[in-house]
């Protein structure tokens, strides 16, 4: 399967980590196209003059469309569990526009935490529980 | 022009009114449904339905239905359109303490300057996908993904509908 891996990139290490073991089961992964400067840096993702040059959001907007399915890592952050920020809210609408299946690694977050959590959930992802031998 | 309004139900008593102006400047203009059925089949106001579901429950499935509809159908608007007009008017939103700097309670109450919701973003994100014009109707709200909705790089009009062109 064709999955894009989406996430906060404070989670780059992380992104590679399930796209090295994504693809030992024979996947192919796309993941952000600046993961490597944001491994050094994950302030770079809210640097607008960084995601104007590097067009990155459009391009991960395109992989969605190549792709069969999105994978987002929501780990916590910033105290609320199953995070998801909202680039990857907006790859979640293409994602679901596109009709490809959308994995959750983990459950959504509360809605008490985030509001969108309603948009997240009726775009009926399908919820790993940090098993990637889900994917299917 | 062929534009689709997106912006929260709660703005719908501005929503209108913007909708006729827009068609007065020779625009054509969507906006999501007046009515909706409810549990019943029965036709109610969208504000009623907005009413019921700011205080439904998980298992109120038909609340759910109808909103999960209601995105797939603004997301074909869009598909439609030439540009959406983002009415991004001021709201109180309550915030968790945990994100929000200068709360001692749980939530916090917030007035936020042009407003935009989580599903107004993400249809701002396929409007981008899709090479839509994105005019925002008011400022950039100071919230979490400011630098996402920036980057979708919307036109500003700070309320005058004449720039949009």
């Amino acid at each position: 399967m064709k999955i894009v891996i989406c996430g906060s990139m404070y989670f780059a290490k992380e992104m590679l980590e399930v796209k090295a073991q994504l693809e030992k089961k024979s996947h192919f992964c796309f993941v952000p196209l600046d993961i490597y400067d944001c491994l050094k840096n994950p302030e770079l993702s809210m640097d607008l003059k960084h995601c104007f040059k590097t067009n990155v959001q459009k391009k991960c907007f395109d992989n969605i469309k190549e792709a069969d399915a999105i994978l987002v890592l929501n780990y916590r952050k910033n105290g609320t569990e199953g995070y998801v920020g909202g680039a990857t809210l907006m790859e979640i609408g293409i994602a679901q526009t596109l009709d490809k299946k959308i994995f959750l690694l983990y459950p959504p977050p509360k809605i008490e935490d985030l509001r969108y959590s309603v948009e997240i959930q009726l775009a009926k992802p399908i919820i790993l529980n940090g098993n990637l031998d889900l994917i299917s | 022009m062929k534009i689709t309004i997106c912006g929260s139900i709660a703005f719908q008593d501005k929503i209108i009114p913007l909708k006729d102006k827009l068609e007065e400047l020779g625009h054509e203009v969507k906006i999501w449904p007046l009515k909706v059925k409810d549990g019943g089949g029965q036709l109610i106001s969208v504000q009623e339905y907005y009413q019921i579901r700011r205080t439904a429950n998980n298992d109120e499935k038909w609340v759910w239905d109808r909103k999960a509809e209601a995105i797939m159908e603004h997301f074909n608007k869009i598909a439609w359109s030439d540009a959406i007009l983002v009415a991004n008017y001021d709201k109180i939103v309550e915030t968790p303490s945990h994100l929000s700097s200068h709360s001692t309670s749980a939530h916090s109450a917030n007035n936020i300057k042009g407003y935009i919701g989580g599903n107004t973003l993400m249809e701002m994100g396929l409007a981008f996908f899709l090479k839509k014009k994105i005019y925002l109707l008011n400022q950039v709200p100071e919230l979490p993904y400011k630098e996402e909705i920036l980057g979708v790089k919307p036109v500003i009009l700070n309320g005058d509908l004449a720039k949009i062109q």
